[in-house]
């Protein structure tokens, strides 16, 4: 009986490994074999790639700004999210705030990158509402700085992101918190528990799964600021915000097909890594994902 | 049994989803041709194949092809008369030629046509009475007709509205008695040669844009707004009146009549004298043909972007750079006969004057350099079974015409010309080097490929092109190939691309402080001079910052990479102090009306205009030397693209005392920008057609476009296009500062500024290969630092952050 069940389980998702298998599997498959060959010619270079690409200063830099944002954001998006859930699962009328957070998502990349010029730019209209400012206050040329060509780029590029992202984590969240048994909260409260008590032993360890789902999606979700990055500041953009996105984007224009697999390699390999050590601390202290 | 079932769906939808939007994109298969379905596993036979003449005449601004009742073929050329053909176009011989002789001399024809009985009506501007032209006492007289049509020309190019715009010129003109009297004349030319001029009344004091005999010899002329038929004693009828001028005239059997304009075609009848409906099918179609063509059917060369032909019966046949096509009136669809890159009419430089239907599935097409005859052929394929791909990011003249060539010459083979940057695509470079890129690692990439715009140090670095070091050897033994040009990208012994093309920074200026400049900060040096005597006024013509590095990185920016890659740091900053000293000085004397002028049009010059990026035309030497014409003591720096802008530097030299012209020197010896730069990928399928397509275009008769050929033969033959290279006049030009005007004379090259050439295209020998990272970071920091601001270590520590990356790549 249950041969015959796991016969049709895995029937129903043939498709779906088949697609993974075709679409990711393979490829990456292949990409791992280029990793170790030359780019036109095809032949054996052993670990060459690898070495060229650990001592390529632009890889470092990618490679150093990438998990700098992920660090940065990640956090801040996950505790504006918790906070805007919990404010929107405590009064129920701000619930339809949650299509306006909805919304920047659907907002394609172009617009995106047009509102950033518009207030961003140099003479964007964030420098001329605080220059103003400054200029009554007897500050002078204050705000005059083109922030997508200084190291301010990067907290843009975060703030972005998490204006991007900050939706869909809230969504995440409030179904994790609407999903908390209030019988547990009020049998809590009966027994002497404060509001912040409940939230922290009662509600946040039944929202333990949901954090790990969050925190997957946008740390995957965060190599996916590129787009934005790219139309602002093309293929060379200021260093603070130079990801791998760019470098394995300007690899393959140049054809360095070699190592760009390589670092291809050793980006899936971090990731893979980072998610499984997630998945490990969440199953060893029994709150992960069943 | 339900356990069977779901097992069953399970299956069912697996498949659904596994074979579902998985298809490939099927590739284009190229021109559908008619008869071009194959079916699978047959060939399908049967296309017009082209036999083409070159003239033995010169047909340039022809016009008025015709059959004669006799049967001879015959043209009006506007150069150098008419001529018949006794050989259905293969051969010509001058016709009326004493007549010509009598009346070209300071005349410009504006218009002709050839009646089937040999009559001839021809309209003309004539030069004669008060014209200021500085004729060279020993000009010949058919060098002087070619003065007065260059003339015209440079008039006519300049304002599409000539006709009246001249007509305003001559009233005023005639008012005043001034020196540009300038009348415009008709002649009828009866068949035996007698001729009278034609005085006639009755279209409002408008001139005859266009005229036109049908085939009973009755005669049709317009302006810009009717259609009138003329009787041989002069007399004018309206016969209808026109949305704009007609383009041409068309006659069909059953007294029909079309009327090409730019808004459509419209149709007559000439029997019952009334208007009919017109085509909505033919209109959109000749829209099309028109939008792509720069929005004229014909041009001011009087070439025609589209050509109509009466076939039999209600049949149309339509010639264009895109191909044949032909139309039953009132039917629905425009049909293709003809891929045009099959064949001489896909090559750029073949202009179209007109076309005849010889007989049933034979066409003659009339070319300013020779004739096409097109026969239907049932033994030959319809697609060529063999396929050479050419791929270039941006459409290339050059490539076209190359692609002609080698496809005439090949009828076995089907060039498949693709362009990664169509017109109006969206997509950026990168894209379609990314595109291309996916295409080549899948083992579908081009056989030839232009390397402009790619990264052509990476691809020379890798190994991705083939040596075409016998290629070129080949192409010596028979063409005369500038070698130094060919080799200037050959790396490690290797010789992987050739650059087609190319252009080189040129100067003009007062010789006494140019003539010791050899490098930047001589340049540097003598601008501060200049301006010590000028006190107010421009002495550059950069007026601001960027103008000013964007000409001067013409001539070193190849000095801002070091030996071993990375960025030259002190040659970066020596360009930068350079440029501010040359920049101040303009800037210490350039007057406020004149940055007001140079603000205004300042998107003309760089950035966007209309959503399109625009050329470097503003940097072209033509302009640079027409403003040291206008103004004393000035330099003039920019690009010398080709015979015609060292024809305008040498007569402003010759025609101002003092000036010197050479080439600019700055940071780098001798430097030239290349492009059509050809290559082959290993990957290439036909790696022997591939090998034959770069040999043909090495030839001298594959240079078409602008740049300067590598071809020696071409540039000799740019060279003597206007005349035997003796230093006579080619023509003139009106040349205005804004406030007042002058007339400059052009002169063809002496043999002293040709042997200057030579001299100076064999010994170019720094490729500038545009590093727009590294060019982009210099401008855009260095315009900074010139305005003061940034300092100078700012704009260098900038200028390497932004570049590092790219570098260390």
């Amino acid at each position: 009986m249950k041969k015959k069940r796991n016969r049709a389980a895995w029937l129903f998702l043939a498709p779906s490994l088949g697609g993974v298998l075709i679409f990711y599997l393979i490829p990456f498959g292949d990409v791992v074999r280029r990793s170790f060959l030359t780019a036109v010619t095809g032949e054996w270079k052993g670990l060459d790639n690898y070495k060229t690409v650990f001592q390529n200063e632009a890889f470092l830099l990618a490679a150093k700004n990438t998990a700098r944002f992920a660090i940065c954001c990640l956090p801040l998006l996950i505790g504006a999210g918790l906070l805007l859930a919990v404010l929107i699962a405590g009064h129920r009328r701000l619930k339809i705030f949650l299509s306006a957070y909805l919304l920047p998502m659907a907002i394609p990349s172009a617009t995106v990158v047009l509102v950033w010029n518009m207030l961003f730019d140099r003479w964007g209209l964030f420098n001329g509402f605080c220059g103003r400012i400054a200029a009554l206050a007897g500050w002078g040329h204050a705000f005059e700085t083109d922030y997508m060509e200084t190291g301010a780029a990067f907290w843009v590029l975060i703030v972005s992101y998490i204006w991007k992202n900050l939706g869909y984590t809230v969504t995440l969240w409030l179904a994790g918190l609407l999903s908390v048994p209030e019988q547990l909260k009020e049998a809590a409260a009966v027994d002497g528990a404060g509001r912040g008590q409940i939230f922290i032993k009662i509600v946040m360890p039944q929202l333990l799964p949901n954090l790990y789902t969050i925190t997957v999606l946008s740390f995957i979700n965060s190599f996916k600021v590129f787009r934005e990055a790219y139309l602002v500041a093309g293929s060379y953009p200021h260093e603070s915000i130079y990801m791998l996105q760019h470098l394995f984007n300007n690899w393959f224009v140049d054809l360095s097909l070699d190592k760009m697999a390589a670092a291809a390699v050793v980006t899936g390999a971090v990731m893979i890594g980072a998610i499984l050590l997630l998945q490990y601390l969440w199953e060893r202290d029994e709150g992960g994902p069943e | 049994m339900w356990k069977f079932g779901r097992s069953a769906v399970a299956l069912v939808v697996a498949a659904a989803m596994m074979l579902g939007g998985c298809s490939a994109a099927q590739k284009d298969s190229g021109a559908q041709t008619v008869g071009s379905d194959s079916t699978e596993g047959t060939v399908q036979m049967g296309r017009y194949v082209e036999d083409y003449v070159e003239g033995n005449v010169e047909m340039n601004r022809s016009t008025s092809l015709t059959r004669l009742e006799d049967g001879r073929l015959a043209f009006f050329s506007y150069n150098y008369g008419p001529y018949v053909s006794t050989d259905d176009g293969r051969t010509w011989e001058p016709w009326q030629a004493e007549w010509f002789q009598d009346n070209c001399i300071y005349r410009s024809f504006r218009c002709a046509a050839i009646a089937p009985d040999g009559t001839m009506f021809v309209g003309y501007m004539d030069y004669s009475a008060e014209v200021e032209l500085e004729a060279d006492a020993d000009a010949d007289e058919g060098v002087a007709t070619d003065a007065e049509t260059a003339a015209e020309d440079e008039t006519a190019t300049e304002d599409e509205t000539v006709t009246e715009d001249e007509t305003a010129a001559e009233d005023e003109a005639e008012e005043e008695g001034g020196s540009l009297a300038i009348l415009m004349e008709y002649q009828l030319v009866q068949p035996d040669g007698s001729f009278e001029k034609l005085e006639f009344a009755g279209m409002g004091g408008e001139w005859i844009t266009d005229c036109w005999f049908a085939p009973d010899n009755r005669l049709y002329v317009s302006d810009t707004k009717q259609l009138y038929e003329m009787s041989m004693e002069g007399e004018v009828t309206k016969v209808f009146e026109t949305p704009s001028h007609v383009q041409q005239l068309l006659f069909l059997t059953d007294d029909r009549m079309l009327a090409a304009t730019e808004q459509g075609v419209l149709f007559y009848d000439r029997k019952n004298r009334v208007q009919l409906d017109r085509d909505a099918v033919l209109d959109e179609f000749l829209m099309a043909q028109v939008k792509q063509n720069g929005n004229m059917i014909k041009y001011t060369s009087d070439a025609y972007s589209v050509y109509m032909q009466a076939g039999e019966a209600d049949t149309l046949y339509l010639v264009s750079g895109d191909g044949i096509y032909s139309h039953i009136l009132g039917g629905g669809t425009v049909e293709k006969l003809l891929e045009g890159s099959l064949c001489t009419l896909g090559d750029p430089s073949k202009s179209i004057y007109g076309m005849q239907l010889l007989s049933y599935n034979r066409f003659l097409v009339l070319y300013g350099q020779g004739t096409g005859t097109f026969a239907w052929r049932e033994d030959v394929p319809t697609l060529p079974e063999k396929e050479l791909s050419v791929y270039s990011l941006e459409r290339d003249k050059m490539v076209q015409q190359a692609v002609s060539l080698f496809q005439t010459e090949h009828q076995d083979v089907y060039v498949n010309y693709e362009v990664g940057l169509e017109e109006n695509s969206g997509q950026t470079k990168e894209d379609a080097i990314k595109a291309l890129n996916t295409e080549i690692l899948a083992g579908h990439g081009p056989d030839v490929i232009i390397l402009d715009g790619f990264p052509l140090d990476s691809w020379l670095e890798k190994g991705m092109l083939s040596d075409l070091s016998a290629v070129l050897a080949r192409a010596e033994e028979t063409e005369p190939v500038l070698h130094n040009i060919a080799v200037s990208l050959e790396r490690d012994g290797k010789l992987m691309a050739i650059p087609m093309r190319y252009r080189f920074p040129g100067i003009i200026g007062p010789a006494q402080e140019l003539a010791d400049v050899k490098d930047l900060k001589g340049l540097a040096d003598a601008t501060e001079a200049l301006r010590r005597k000028k006190e107010s006024g421009s002495v550059t013509g950069s007026i601001d910052a960027q103008s000013t590095l964007r000409i001067l990185e013409t001539a070193c920016s190849p000095a801002w990479e070091a030996e071993g890659g990375g960025l030259n740091r002190n040659a970066v900053e020596d360009f930068l102090t350079e440029a501010k000293r040359i920049f101040a000085a303009e800037d210490a004397g350039t007057m406020p009306e004149e940055k007001a002028e140079w603000e205004e049009t300042k998107n003309a010059r760089y950035g966007r205009m209309n959503g399109m990026e625009t050329d470097d035309t503003w940097m072209l030497m033509d302009i640079s030397s027409g403003n040291i014409f206008l103004q004393e003591d000035r330099i003039g720096m920019g690009y010398i693209n080709e015979v015609w802008s060292l024809e305008i530097m040498f007569s402003v030299r010759r025609q101002k005392e003092g000036l010197l012209c050479d080439l600019l020197m700055g940071q780098s010896d001798k430097v030239f920008i290349p492009y059509t730069i050809a290559g082959i990928p290993v990957s290439a399928k036909e790696p022997e057609l591939a090998e034959q397509f770069v040999e043909r275009m090495l030839s001298a008769d594959a240079a078409v476009g602008g740049g300067f050929s590598i071809n020696r033969d071409a540039v000799e033959k740019e060279i003597r296009l206007n005349g035997d290279g003796n230093g006579g006049i080619i023509g003139a030009m009106m040349m205005t500062d804004g406030n007042s005007y002058q007339q400059m004379t052009v002169y063809q090259m002496t043999q002293e500024e040709v042997d200057w050439l030579y001299e100076t295209l064999e010994s170019l020998q720094t490729p500038s290969l545009r590093n727009e990272v590294l060019i982009s970071a210099v401008l855009e920091n260095g315009e900074k630092f010139l305005k003061d601001e940034i300092d100078l270590e700012t704009a260098l520590t900038e200028i390497e952050n932004r570049v590092k990356l790219s570098m260390v790549e």
